[in-house]
């Protein structure tokens, strides 16, 4: 483990590790990392673990990182997952039950005993460095981490897609590269538009067309609207007067619902993975 | 009988007064009637309660006898996703952390027993579980706690995983024998899963089942090496199922790690998104099943297997049952797990048929890919944690259902993919209770619920009904041999956990969770 630099690692780990920052607590001074708080806006997983987990400093594990280049990437690699006879240390349980060295300065004290190693030389400081480097790649692996996002989705064919949204696809039924599609390219990530052309319905934060429906009363007229709520037992709309209008639905009501978007529910039976990147990619182009 | 002799002896004052007592546990080996004893009912899983005094003839009848909300300032995961425990009057409810006694003919509280917490995800708690005059509960900081059931009070705590590696515990503990059935939970950091039983009197451990083998074991084949098996996942936080005569317990097992990204552990990955069979004194492996051979869409197989005796061409059997998170049902022979029926229960796209074990046979086009897949179910599932249940009188095994799809994701470019390694985003669902004929896997009736997404677990009685929540807020009443739906009332937010039935003073009660409430309906009158 206390090797020589590689230079090979070590432009891979300051990539890697410069990206992974980011999320952690910002920057205290050394003195201040009892008081350090979790991040926030991580949900149930900021509850994983226990109580009292390391949290990672950003700065201390930028510091870890010039540590773990010099010392440990050759045998460890550039993610700590293991490498040329090195052990993956994000899995190891020195790392996992360590709070600022508090495991992994005795373990490195001792020398690594199986290879023979000399005892670590490193001070205080430059073990609790390592040890909020080697928590931060822990973190990496979590779905919290901002390396946790799409890859290129861009593997289609762009001719093909078009073909396939002018015909199979019967996108043109609803929609035009010229019109309500122009400039759609540019608007969003290509995993983005992926997304929207097979699931555009509202629910996921992004709005939408409204759901129609029609309830036809057995002795009076249809009322249409936009659909407030529908269940087993009642349907509620707002009129085109804005009016809340509701029935229970009993004694022969008819109720007619008018999805906007029941044909992209209906691709989905019948769409392949290569229509989806092949459309991906010819939505890209509409820039 | 001796015990619960005893406890009365004792502690007479506390069963006049609140009437608690300790748990005849033989009454586990019944259909429940006076008591829901365990998480299921009994220990069959089927969630049918032989009560019929609330039928298809009257269920409109059905009134509001009391309503509990919680009170814990400081909670964190406030939702009665338990499945509460009845015995001798008195029922046992939980979030996380929490635990209640509750007056099961009012609703009205008798002690609460509050956890100090030192961490872990808070996700839900199943419930209690509980053995004479003791209750046991898992915690999210990986403990097992042991209370008297008169008080609340604490007997001991044991811990049954490591915090450090992101497990935490969450399932309700199931008795058999002398033996507390605990499972683990937890899904980050390529961690194994395991299932343990531990004693009734002390918490010690009895016997602790892995559920990846070893190297040299049957089944260590499956992985490409030690480091994966090491790391391979397969969490066991569903509920357990149990039949005496075979002297057999039954679980399912979670998803294989790291989660999506599955290249570094090629092959099945047993027994993970397995249905196994265990010997309840120990610990050994008897059979297994795999519903998800190398699955990566976070599957786990953890859905209730129910057991039943039925009758295939001709011939009596003991039988099991799964509906499985990936959109499969499936019907085995418990003796043996030899599959008798495999087939889907809502339509899927990830498979490319059955093998000669009647285990489906994964399309590799449909694992996650960096450009994306599409693939139904989506990760959340066909069904998930919610139980079904079975109708011994109508034959049919209900499931409350999604057909789902979403994209699937490679986000791990590593040579050696972590933790997730991918995720799937987006979706379209419906969602409908399915009846399913255990003998052929056919849909007898299907009712699809309007709009989609909260689905519930499932109680079915003797009166012909199946209880269940629909997609919106409402608590329904169907009828359970052609699924028209017969009473509903609006409990205010989505059905949280699965109804149970138990009878008082000639009285049958229906009680469901939603949200942080707990309703108690009654039927009134004769």
């Amino acid at each position: 483990m206390l090797s020589k630099l590689s230079t090979k690692y070590a432009l891979s780990a300051v990539f890697i590790a410069g990206t992974a920052a980011g999320i952690y607590a910002q920057a205290q001074a050394p003195a201040a990392r009892p008081q350090r708080k979790a991040p926030t806006g991580q949900g149930l997983l900021g509850q994983a673990g226990a109580a009292d987990k390391h949290i990672v400093d950003a700065d201390a594990a930028e510091r870890g990182k010039k540590v773990y280049i010099q010392e440990c990437i050759t045998c460890h690699g550039p993610t700590a997952r293991g490498g040329q006879g090195g052990s993956d240390l994000v899995r190891s349980l020195v790392v996992l039950k360590d709070r600022y060295g508090s495991e992994i300065g005795p373990f490195l004290k001792k020398g690594h005993q199986t290879q023979g190693s000399p005892a670590a030389q490193f001070s205080k400081e430059k073990i609790e460095d390592l040890a909020d480097f080697l928590h931060l790649k822990v973190g990496d692996t979590l779905r919290t981490s901002p390396l946790f996002r799409a890859q290129n989705v861009l593997i289609g064919d762009a001719k093909a897609g078009e073909a396939y949204f002018k015909g199979d696809g019967k996108c043109t039924q609803c929609h035009s590269p010229e019109g309500n599609l122009k400039g759609i390219g540019a608007k969003f990530e290509p995993v983005d538009l992926q997304q929207r052309f097979l699931f555009p319905k509202p629910g996921f934060g992004r709005g939408g067309k409204p759901t129609m429906v029609t309830v036809t009363p057995p002795t009076g007229p249809a009322v249409t609207g936009t659909l407030v709520q529908i269940d087993d037992f009642n349907v509620s709309l707002r009129d085109a007067d804005g009016e809340y209008r509701a029935w229970s639905r009993i004694n022969g009501l008819k109720v007619k619902i008018d999805d906007p978007y029941a044909a992209h529910a209906q691709l989905l039976d019948r769409i392949t993975d290569k229509n989806i990147h092949d459309v991906t990619a010819y939505l890209e182009t509409l820039k | 009988m001796k015990r619960l002799k005893l406890i009365t002896a004792f502690a007479g004052l506390a069963t006049v007064v609140f009437g608690q007592g300790a748990l005849d546990n033989s009454k586990l080996l019944k259909p429940p009637t006076t008591d829901w004893p365990t998480y299921s009912g009994d220990y069959t899983g089927q969630r049918f309660s032989p009560l019929k005094k609330v039928n298809d003839g009257n269920v409109q009848n059905l009134s509001l006898a009391w309503l509990y909300r919680i009170n814990a300032p400081g909670a964190t995961a406030t939702v009665f996703k338990a499945n509460p425990i009845v015995v001798n009057g008195v029922m046992y409810v939980t979030i996380p952390d929490h635990v209640w006694a509750l007056d099961a003919r009012t609703g009205r509280e008798i002690w609460h027993h509050v956890h100090k917490s030192e961490g872990g995800i808070h996700l839900g708690n199943r419930g209690v579980g509980i053995s004479g005059n003791w209750l046991y509960f898992e915690t999210p900081d990986c403990k097992l706690v042991s209370l008297n059931l008169k008080d609340g009070k604490e007997r001991w705590q044991k811990s049954i995983c490591d915090l450090d590696q992101m497990y935490y515990a969450s399932t309700a503990p199931i008795i058999v024998k002398n033996h507390v059935l605990v499972g683990v939970s937890g899904d980050d950091l390529d961690i194994p899963g395991y299932f343990e039983s531990r004693d009734p009197e002390t918490g010690e451990l009895q016997w602790h089942w892995s559920v990846v083998p070893k190297k040299g074991e049957p089944g260590f084949e499956t992985w490409p090496n030690e480091d994966a098996a090491a790391h391979g996942g397969g969490m066991t936080w569903g509920t357990t199922t149990y039949d005496p005569e075979l002297n057999q317990i039954y679980f399912g097992t979670g998803n294989p790690q790291p989660v999506v990204a599955g290249k570094s552990r090629q092959g099945d990955n047993l027994y993970t998104a397995s249905i196994v069979a265990l010997n309840p004194d120990t610990g050994k492996l008897v059979w297994h099943f795999q519903p998800s051979p190398h699955d990566t869409h976070d599957w786990d197989n953890n859905q209730v297997p129910v057991l039943y005796d039925g009758e295939i061409n001709g011939q009596k059997k003991k039988l099991l049952s799964v509906a499985c998170r990936n959109g499969w049902f499936f019907t085995l022979d418990r003796t043996t797990g030899k599959a008798i029926v495999s087939k889907e229960y809502v339509k899927t796209n990830w498979a490319k048929g059955v093998d000669a074990k009647g285990q489906p046979i994964p399309n590799p086009d449909k694992e996650p890919q960096f450009a994306g897949a599409l693939v139904s179910p989506n990760q959340g599932g066909a069904a998930n944690w919610p139980p079904p249940a079975f109708n011994p009188a109508t034959g049919l095994f209900y499931v409350n259902a999604a057909r789902a799809f979403s994209v699937w994701y490679l986000y791990d470019t590593d040579d050696k993919p972590e933790g997730w390694g991918g995720t799937d985003r987006g979706g379209w669902s419906e969602s409908m209770l399915q009846a399913i004929d255990y003998k052929t896997g056919n849909i007898k009736w299907s009712h699809k619920w309007e709009g989609s997404g909260g689905r519930s677990g499932l109680l079915t009685t003797a009166g012909n009904l199946v209880f269940a929540g629909d997609t919106t807020t409402n608590f329904v009443a169907l009828n359970a041999s052609t699924g028209e739906p017969l009473w509903h009332a609006n409990v205010a937010a989505p059905v949280a956990n699965a109804p149970i039935s138990y009878e008082l003073d000639g009285r049958q009660y229906v009680v469901v969770g939603a949200g942080d409430m707990l309703f108690g309906f009654v039927m009134y009158g004769k």
